[in-house]
């Protein structure tokens, strides 16, 4: 009887593995065959991108999708992943040469994939593209290395200081303008029984933060040096290491003086954003994909008003601009309908119908405040130094670490963070010697 | 009378201990439930609560109907069942190997290897068996993840087999031999009927292993037709903002089948139980 | 059958070992071997995804940046807790709970399913989950313990370096005990009844039965997954990834976080490879000495 059952079982094993295998070798041989070859009458377009299922984003995309497929002719085969997915399947694919034809990015990959010599050079294709005036100069720079563009902006974002009125008006003050303002608040949570504001010191988002508050001072993490390379100049120039040392000093007052919890020093994106549209702080700096939380928490997210970053009243305003690039990866065999799906992407119609709040466009947008107010803080952004970012985001956030957890004073951290970029700039072979 | 007190004592403490422990293990699944059914506004809020005030199987129309989980949950039952019967299958033989001849030369470095095959942090794997996947042109198939899956439960499989044949005496194996029956014979006649609890928390490891894993599962795949649950669920995970609804749901609907399937294996834990066990 | 005959004893028993174990060896050669090698090639050689002048052989140098990396003595620790502490936890609890489980009373096999439920959860989402059970501000198991008066003010169980290796082990802890206790309840389950019987008639008291007959009987077990999950906490990457990313500070930093560091966040795959070279000689080493320990079992059962 169990002989039966395990011969049974052995049986069906094969049988599976075999079908497995059959099912396997046949779908890979259809795609290597279909994948862009010109003989085949079927153009197909590999796509990634990172949308939000049931998003409006996601929405409008499928149905702009099926639309560009109509008329062009050109299959789209779009696969979803979140950014952290897609990001490392791309390192591993770049490695066998095996990669979709055209992705969705995060700003931060345009150093890394340039220089890993994996995404095509866009600057002639995008020269004669009819519509480039409508995106303005400060997205186009963003979308260039080396005098190179290399990729073609899909989304748009940059971060507000945002309020709930209701808490600024209980407590009487005025919506703070400057670190001063902020800095003066020291009874607030006594006051009014939650913290004002709050920082996000792990994660990609701590390194944006701390990205505008140096900008707010005109510092560079890294600066663009004559010979095309990038370095940090703070300790070779007094001012500029004074102006980084205040900046950790405004962090380390933040905490010290009770304007933000200490609990923060493990939060990212995750908590903060949840804290403010929960209602747990009054204030933070954000982007307006918080308008997804008018739905999930009315209560709370009904009264929010949007404003600029507080800055040092010896500094000025500035604001993170993300603005996230198409590439096309140098291995794709169809680049030609890669190009046309990626600048369908950043067509009037399609941001009107995906990205209506956030879009690179500047002829898109809405009457929200999502999007009005929004965009009027545009002319302050500034981004990340167009080289590889994951050393550098690392160091910045043990800057921060430094400073509010291991007791280190501003100014050593701010000369520890000066040295920790040009140690991952050299490993990365981006030091200007 | 001593003696009956004691044996009460000793029920309170077990059922006091057992709740005390079942009710740590099994509150995080709770709380996932509850929040599957909860409606978008009320799911993170500042106060969290048990209570659900309208509560919604929204989450998991989304999750089953819109998302299509119903092929990820496809995908990863074939994938883990064939995976989870090849591994049993080799670790069967293997573990024989290793447990009757563990004094040959050439079952001690299986043993070694098998052993060194563990250590190397899976992260640093990932690039390797991308390629290796790409030039067997296997990718964006169930065979790459039955492949790796299988692979990576081997070992353990094996060695928990082989520790399992240890515990059986040689006389048995040597009776039947005697008998006339041939290798085969002995271990589907005699061992392996033995075994059967061994077998099935074996098996049970290599399914689980297969069900739960994520990253091969992520790297390997890049169409929805081929998706596992694990990498299906962290899609919900975007990059500004977490569905946790759809989140909780799509982990609920993970565990179910295996609940279930754990459920049913009980019974074989039992019957070594209940048959007295195995008589040397 | 004929020419099985004319083989001798030894010649068939080696004939057979080979056929058992061959499924086994090519599954690993070609899955292993190969990266297994990679990885020690490039430990010895420069490899960086993205700086293309750094390449050819290095010598000990990806070995010595290891080395003086500032975070390598911490994570060398924190492996080292993160290990010893979740096995131990887990060896503990899983014994108890199979000893507690293999009694005879009623309502058995709910509690075993109980229990078993957190080894189901894909750790992904036992992480996630618990990230937000413990989160301070809006988790609900530090709402519950204020509201109880057990705890004055919210722990930051994640945030704060006091709590934050404690807390994932105990994570861990309860993700991967039910394994121990479905191995050992398994391996309990083929005790002979009549030897714990026994025992009792004698008047053995319950902790005398369990370290006399069963915890020997469980010896054989017990050294396999010990030292298999010795092996897989070490190497273990997700689990923590998911809950901390190695902070707050880097007090929940091992040594995979800092391979996967080095891969995917620095690209320098030669470093990365040369501490993945380091812990595989440890480990090595260690299994020399398992080995040892498992062959005198194995011989004294023969």
């Amino acid at each position: 009887m169990k002989k039966k059952v395990v011969a049974a079982l052995m049986c069906l094993t094969m049988a599976m593995s075999l079908a497995a295998c059959g099912g396997g070798s046949g779908s890979s041989e259809g795609e290597s065959a279909s994948k862009g070859d010109s003989k085949n009458e079927e153009r197909v377009v590999e796509l990634w991108t990172c949308w939000t299922d049931g998003a409006d984003t996601q929405i409008a995309g499928t149905e702009q999708i099926k639309k560009f497929e109509e008329e062009t002719g050109v299959k789209v085969n779009q696969t979803n992943f979140t950014y952290d997915m897609l990001h490392e399947k791309i390192l591993t694919a770049a490695a066998g040469g095996n990669v979709p034809d055209l992705i969705w990015g995060l700003p931060e990959y345009v150093g890394e994939f340039y220089n890993m010599g994996i995404v095509e050079d866009l600057t002639d294709r995008f020269n004669e593209w009819e519509d480039k005036d409508a995106l303005s100069e400060a997205v186009v720079k963003a979308m260039t290395i080396d005098d190179k563009i290399v990729g073609i902006p899909y989304e748009m974002t940059v971060r507000a200081y945002l309020t709930h009125e209701k808490d600024i008006t209980a407590a009487g003050i005025e919506v703070p303008k400057t670190w001063e303002d902020l800095l003066a608040q020291t009874d607030y949570k006594e006051k009014n029984g939650k913290y004002l504001t709050e920082l996000a010191c792990t994660g990609v988002r701590s390194a944006q933060e701390l990205l505008v508050y140096l900008a707010q001072y005109d510092l560079e993490i890294a600066s663009a040096q004559d010979d095309g390379k990038y370095k940090n100049t703070w300790k070779d120039n007094k001012d500029e290491l004074e102006k980084a040392t205040k900046v950790f000093q405004f962090y380390k007052d933040l905490v010290d003086q009770g304007i933000i919890d200490p609990n923060c020093k493990n939060w990212g994106w995750e908590e903060t954003d949840e804290n403010f549209a929960t209602g747990i702080t009054s204030t933070y700096v954000s982007g307006n994909w918080l308008a997804e939380r008018e739905s999930s928490n009315p209560d709370t997210m009904d009264d929010v008003a949007v404003s600029a970053i507080p800055y040092p009243s010896d500094g000025h305003e500035a604001t993170y601009m993300e603005c996230k690039p198409l590439f096309i990866m140098a291995d794709s065999k169809n680049k030609d309908d890669a190009f046309e799906l990626a600048t369908a992407f950043c067509s009037k119609e399609w941001q009107e119908a995906g990205f209506a709040d956030r879009s690179p466009r500047s002829d898109v947008s809405t009457d929200s405040k999502w999007s009005k107010d929004f965009q009027a803080l545009s002319d302050t952004g500034i981004t990340f130094p167009p080289v590889t970012l994951g050393g550098i985001t690392q160091a910045m956030q043990d800057a921060m670490a430094k400073v509010l957890q291991e007791g280190e004073t501003p100014e050593a951290t701010a000369e520890w963070l000066c040295d920790a970029v040009n140690a991952s700039l050299s490993d990365s072979g981006e030091l200007s010697e | 009378m001593l003696n009956k007190r004691n044996r009460v004592i000793s029920k309170i403490v077990t059922y006091v201990s057992l709740v005390f422990f079942s009710a740590i293990c099994i509150f995080p699944f709770l709380w996932m439930l509850l929040s599957a059914l909860k409606p978008k506004t009320e799911i993170r809020t500042a106060t969290p609560s048990l209570l659900i005030h309208a509560p919604t199987l929204e989450n998991f129309k989304r999750v089953l109907v819109d998302v299509g989980f119903l092929q990820y949950i496809k995908n990863s039952f074939f994938v883990s069942i064939v995976a989870c019967v090849l591994s049993m299958i080799i670790a069967v033989m293997a573990g024989y190997a290793l447990s009757r001849y563990y004094k040959m030369k050439l079952v001690k470095t299986s043993n070694l290897a098998m052993m060194l095959s563990q250590m190397i942090p899976g992260v640093l794997l990932l690039v390797p068996l991308y390629l290796i996947m790409q030039k067997m042109q296997i990718l964006e198939s169930y065979t790459s993840l039955i492949l790796a899956y299988t692979t990576f439960v081997i070992p353990l499989c094996t060695f928990m087999m082989s520790s399992f044949f240890d515990t059986v005496p040689l006389a048995l194996e040597e009776a039947a031999e005697i008998d006339g029956c041939n290798k085969a014979q002995t271990i589907f006649k005699i061992i392996l009927p033995l075994s059967l609890p061994s077998l099935v928390s074996t098996g049970l490891y290599a399914f689980i292993n297969a069900w739960n894993e994520f990253m091969f599962g992520y790297i390997f795949i890049s169409t929805d037709k081929y998706r596992t649950l694990t990498p299906a669920i962290m899609l919900f995970k975007g990059v500004n903002t977490v569905d946790w609804g759809g989140l909780m749901a799509g982990s609920v609907v993970a565990v179910i089948p295996v609940t279930f399937i754990f459920l049913f294996l009980q019974r074989y834990f039992l019957a070594g139980l209940m048959s007295g066990s195995v008589k040397g | 059958m004929n020419k099985f005959k004319k083989l001798t004893r030894d010649q068939r028993k080696w004939r057979t070992a080979v056929i058992m174990l061959l499924p086994a060896l090519v599954f690993l050669a070609l899955l292993i071997a190969y990266p297994l090698g990679k990885v020690i090639h490039d430990a010895f050689y420069h490899v960086h995804l993205i700086n293309k002048s750094m390449t050819g052989f290095a010598g000990m140098a990806n070995f010595q940046k290891v080395l003086a990396d500032e975070h390598f003595g911490q994570a060398v620790k924190n492996t080292a807790y993160w290990t010893i502490f979740s096995v131990l936890g887990e060896y503990l609890v899983g014994m108890v709970t199979a000893v507690l489980l293999n009694q005879k009373f009623k309502g058995r096999a709910i509690f075993r399913t109980c229990i078993f439920i957190p080894w189901l959860v894909p750790i992904i989402v036992a992480g996630m989950t618990w990230d937000w059970m413990l989160n301070p501000e809006f988790g609900i198991i530090n709402y519950a313990l204020t509201n109880m008066h057990i705890i004055s003010q919210p722990i930051n169980f994640l945030g704060d370096s006091k709590y934050a290796m404690a807390t994932v082990i105990f994570v861990n802890i309860w993700r991967s005990f039910p394994y121990y206790t479905i191995s050992f309840l398994s391996a309990m389950q083929s005790i002979p009844g009549d030897l714990s019987e026994a025992a009792a008639i004698d008047g053995a008291g319950v902790f005398k039965r369990f370290f006399k007959v069963t915890l020997p009987q469980l010896r054989s077990v017990s050294l396999v997954i010990v030292f298999i999950h010795i092996i897989w906490t070490a190497i273990n990457f997700d689990f923590i990834w998911v809950m901390t990313e190695g902070g707050p500070n880097y007090a929940t930093e091992t040594l995979p976080l800092m391979i996967y560091r080095y891969s995917m966040k620095k690209f320098d795959v030669g470093a990365a490879s040369a501490l993945s070279t380091m812990m595989f000689t440890v480990m090595v080493v260690l299994f020399i000495f398992y080995y040892r320990k498992r062959s005198s079992l194995s011989d004294d059962m023969a």
